[in-house]
């Protein structure tokens, strides 16, 4: 089901309302959330739910054996096999054909022949965020960070809570786990918050990422030769905010949904484009993923508790994992390689140097500008469909002397400057516009949200597109 | 009071679901309804229909990102197929011939020839009217879609070829097709074939699809056509290309900067970069015949023409002559084959394309479109390369189905119509000097609309368009078929849209809308067709 479509519409009040009815009753809440979300997914596609289900009930079981014993040996030996489960689900799922085809190629490559044919394998929906959440209970757990719950529905709810079950953000254990524990509440502010964050989050979406996508990042991505270079630069920038306005749609909406029955969910973004480095870059975009690859990756292979290259190789590691964990592709590694070259110098730059302390403004925008260029032009591997395609736009961006850009429409440009400047412009607009809308009598409030619905009917595209975060 | 401060969230949203169900059943403008269903007859039975409708867009697969829309959507997206478009009506079928040799045909254009005895010994058979065999086929999606948006399908205009004079005319245009039809009707004669050229409508094969197989359906297969070496973007499908390895270099008469003007009469050509590069095709159907369009140049190199694993021969592409020239050359597929494969030996053959035939009657139809196509693009090819791989074809007609992405021009004032309509001309004017034998139907755009608020505004230069293109269609003596009219004509895409039968860019039919157009396409050939008959049958 998706967050944008007419029967998400339908459902979550309907949740809402089922939810709050019998919200006294702890185990009966639960019991509505995790059917509703199971609703939720299987709206999609029904079978895969059975996966979501094998991981909760695997960790369920590996955690409750773990919390028996108080053996070392045992608890690691149990940790790793959540790890090879969870893992070998998504190897299987996910990466199957990669390897097939990664083996077939590097076979040609020394004289053995494999044939490759491809393998009809449905990727379930949000399976690599379903894996790296239930990853974190069993590991958190494991740490003793967490305590083994007895309820195998709360551990069914945590891995598969209908909000941020398909992409997020990462929920870990020890901050969700307790919230189940607590009395439901909710009071008026939270509320009204919740549902103005929601309707943030549809606005961004489908006035802002699905504009940019259908005038003219798609068509640019598609063709790049029959583009100008300026049509090309305006395409890649273009995607550049589309990515970060669908994503963080998605996040508005799933932790407005989640705050509606009483739950928070982390943040997952700050204004990544701000990041003046690209180690400030990560701390700001998609950031429960990037804390869980420091958390359960980079400080586990050693962090930069070692040397300095072996500082600089984890780095390598997690980046590259991380590149793939978005797609069974090269490209995607080298898309994660890319990220992981940059942390790299910047790390070479401040063991030399120093970080900044006080550094002169145009230095800090020069610092801001490199990023920004960094980041932007790396997305042209992570959205190009081939390698093919990517270096056709890098060869696009090359000035053709054709100094005009006639598919980038009035409207685009219009979208483009509000995006931007919504982006860059003052950092509590929101929380203003937040806490007027949160004082208004209830009528009012909900004027307001019907007055954002029509305006998203008329301005909007006639068919939205799902959220791009959802393959992953 | 106190009632709804406890339950604030809960009051809130019951607010706004009423207001939101209020004002979409009052009788507002439309752009005020935050839902269009309760604005229909029955509101709730529609709204329920949208809310338990599965999600339409899901992710696939994914080995990276796949675009959520555009052009990868546009050729993919549509699960509400009513026929099974993507089925190959040939791949039942496989009757081989028992033999193969191979032979190459000089860059000659056939002589042109006006209707001989032949010709008009076959006509008058033909015009004999015979009780044919074929029936209609059931059509439900298409009989509900035009009673729903109560459609007539326009005939096709067809003017007389003869000087006017007394009497009726003699001759009109698609008469010489219609012979050729009739013939392959009764299992007699050579393979009809039909190149249908046009812009991404025609790259994604949809409309034309519906076409083939309707043609197809009533006067047999006499195979694929010509097909292009790979696929070069995500309209194309998959099986009206061959499975191209990566390193072949596609030049396309749409890219903004061309190297050269050989293009074929494809308008696209693809050059091997590495020895080795190759290209498959499959699902071979009834094909018995496969002809490789190719470019002799000083950059060719040589080529190996494989069956399966067994070498059929080998295409020297190179020559030390100054000139280059478009060649053919022609190979019999051993029965059995299950792959038809070319792989460059050395760097450099350049190739147009493969053409799979049954060499028998039948309708062969083929599709040549490319995205962004205008009417001035097809006239980049050299004209002697053009018109002799086409005289090569010898098709029986050609159909042109451009001008959507001229209106766009003109709409942008980069472009006139003068210049479309000379382009448009000039295009079918090279049309006609490869085979005079060659009828030409010309096929209007779609409607287009610019969308403001929830209103679509047709575009006027649609019209203008349309107007120019009948002109030149009277101008040359080819038929005219007004698809524009037969959808409804001006402002009916707005129904189309509601009715989900238009992508979200509305430019592009879903794969039903698609299909629907095919059918009234095809209905308006087969009705001319019917009338053609009857009349050489009043006449004999």
């Amino acid at each position: 089901m998706l967050f944008h479509s007419i029967q998400f519409m339908v459902f979550l009040p309907a949740v809402f309302l089922l939810y709050w009815a019998v919200a006294g009753h702890a185990a009966l809440r639960k019991w509505v959330l995790l059917l509703a979300s199971a609703v939720f997914y299987m709206a999609w596609n029904p079978l895969p739910f059975l996966i979501v289900l094998y991981c909760a009930t695997a960790d369920y079981l590996l955690a409750r054996w773990m919390s028996k014993t108080t053996d070392p040996g045992r608890r690691k030996w149990l940790v790793t096999v959540s790890v090879v489960s969870n893992l070998g689900v998504l190897g299987f799922f996910k990466y199957a054909n990669f390897f097939y085809e990664t083996a077939a190629t590097l076979g040609g490559w020394i004289g053995v022949r494999i044939v490759y044919h491809h393998l009809d394998i449905l990727l379930p929906i949000g399976l690599s965020f379903v894996v790296f959440q239930t990853l974190s209970y069993t590991i958190d757990v494991y740490r003793g960070d967490c305590e083994a719950r007895k309820s195998w529905v709360d551990v069914c709810l945590f891995i598969s809570f209908f909000p941020q079950i398909i992409a997020g953000p990462i929920v870990r254990a020890s901050w969700f786990m307790p919230q189940l524990d607590r009395p439901a509440s909710l009071t008026e502010i939270d509320g009204a918050a919740a549902l103005l964050r929601i309707a943030k989050g549809l606005v961004k979406k489908l006035l802002i990422a699905d504009l940019l996508a259908a005038n003219l990042v798609d068509r640019v991505f598609a063709n790049p030769g029959h583009y100008t270079s300026m049509e090309i630069w305006a395409g890649v920038f273009s995607y550049t905010l589309q990515i970060y306005y669908d994503f963080s749609a998605y996040s508005d909406i799933a932790i407005g949904a989640a705050a509606l029955f009483g739950y928070e969910i982390s943040e997952n973004f700050n204004r990544p484009y701000k990041a003046r480095d690209l180690t400030e870059f990560w701390k700001r975009w998609h950031i429960s993923l990037s804390t869980w690859l420091r958390d359960y990756l980079y400080i586990p292979l050693g962090g930069n508790r070692g040397s300095k290259l072996l500082t600089l190789r984890n780095v390598m590691i997690t980046m590259v994992l991380g590149g793939i964990w978005h797609g069974a592709s090269w490209r995607m590694a080298l898309w994660g390689a890319v990220h992981g070259v940059g942390l790299c110098l910047t790390r070479l730059v401040w063991w030399r140097f120093g970080p900044p302390k006080h550094p002169p403004w145009w230095r800090v925008s020069l610092s801001w500008l490199a990023t920004f260029l960094a980041v932007m032009f790396a997305r042209v591997f992570f959205r190009a469909e081939s390698m093919t395609l990517a270096s056709k736009i890098f060869r696009g961006l090359v000035p053709d002397g054709l100094w005009q850009a006639p598919n980038v429409t009035p409207r685009v440009m219009a979208v483009i400057a509000v995006a931007t400047i919504l982006h860059f412009g003052p950092s509590d607009l929101y929380t203003r516009v937040s806490t007027v809308f949160v004082r208004l009598p209830i009528p009012v409030r909900a004027g307001l949200l019907l007055v954002i619905a029509v305006v998203i009917k008329n301005v909007a595209n006639f068919e939205a597109q799902p959220f791009i975060y959802f393959q992953f | 009071m106190s009632f709804l401060k406890r339950h604030a969230t809960g009051a809130t949203l019951l607010f706004f679901i009423l207001a939101v169900v209020g004002l979409s059943a009052a009788p507002v403008p439309e752009w005020l309804r935050p839902l269009d269903d309760f604005a229909k007859e029955d509101p709730f039975g529609a709204f329920l229909a949208s809310v338990f409708t599965r999600p339409e867009s899901v992710p696939r697969p994914s080995q990276g990102y796949v675009a959520g829309g555009g052009a990868e959507a546009i050729a993919e997206e549509d699960q509400y197929v009513d026929y099974d478009s993507e089925s190959d009506p040939d791949e039942d079928q496989v009757e081989l011939a028992p033999h193969h040799d191979r032979v190459e045909v000089g860059g000659r254009t056939p002589t042109a020839q006006g209707l001989g005895l032949d010709d008009q010994a076959s006509t008058a058979t033909a015009g004999a009217a015979r009780p044919s065999k074929w029936t209609p086929p059931e059509r439900k999606a298409y009989d509900f879609w035009a009673k729903r948006l109560g459609l007539r399908v326009p005939p096709i205009v067809r003017p007389c070829r003869t000087p006017a004079g007394p009497g009726p005319c003699r001759e009109r245009a698609l008469d010489h097709f219609f012979s050729r039809l009739s013939d392959a009707e009764l299992g007699r004669g050579e393979p009809v074939r039909i190149v249908h050229y046009g812009d991404s409508l025609i790259a994604s094969d949809k409309i034309s699809d519906m076409v083939r197989r309707r043609l197809q359906e009533r006067f047999g297969s006499g195979g694929k056509g010509f097909l292009m070496i790979k696929k070069f973007n995500s309209f194309q499908r998959g099986y009206r290309t061959g499975d191209g390895s990566g390193g072949w270099r596609l030049d396309v008469i749409t890219q903004r900067v061309l190297r050269d003007r050989y293009f074929g009469y494809s308008g696209a050509s693809f050059t091997a970069q590495n020895a080795g590069e190759e290209t498959t095709f499959r699902r071979l159907g009834r094909s018995q015949v496969a002809e490789v369009y190719y470019l002799k140049d000083r950059k060719g190199g040589r080529l190996e023409v494989l069956a399966d694993k067994t070498v059929l021969g080998e295409i020297n592409t190179r020559t030390n002559a100054a000139t280059s020239e478009a060649m053919k050359a022609r190979f019999t597929i051993p029965p059995g084959t299950t792959e038809f494969k070319l792989r460059a030996v050395d760097y450099g053959p350049r190739l147009f394309g493969v053409v799979l035939e049954a060499d028998q009657p039948g309708v062969v139809y083929e599709s040549i479109g490319l995205p962004g196509a205008t009417s001035r693009v097809w006239n980049e090819p050299d004209r002697e390369d053009f018109e002799r791989q086409l005289g090569l074809r010898d098709p029986a007609l050609v159909i042109v189905m451009l001008g959507g992405n001229d209106g766009l021009m003109l709409s942008k004032e980069r472009t006139t119509t003068e210049r479309i309509e000379a382009d448009l001309d000039a295009f079918v004017g090279r049309i006609q000097e490869a085979s005079a034998k060659t009828d030409c139907l010309l096929v209007s755009p779609l409607e287009a609309v610019r969308k403001k608020g929830s209103q679509f505004i047709p575009k006027p230069e649609v019209l203008e368009v349309i107007e120019l293109e009948r002109r030149v269609a009277e101008r040359r003596g080819c038929a005219f078929w007004d698809m524009h009219a037969a959808m409804g004509g001006e402002g009916s895409l707005a129904k189309w849209v509601k009715s989900d039968l238009m992508l979200p860019d509305l430019i592009h039919p879903r794969n039903r809308g698609s299909n629907l157009l095919g059918e009234m396409m095809s209905e308006a050939i087969m009705d001319a067709y019917d009338e053609h008959r009857a009349r050489a049958g009043e006449g004999s």
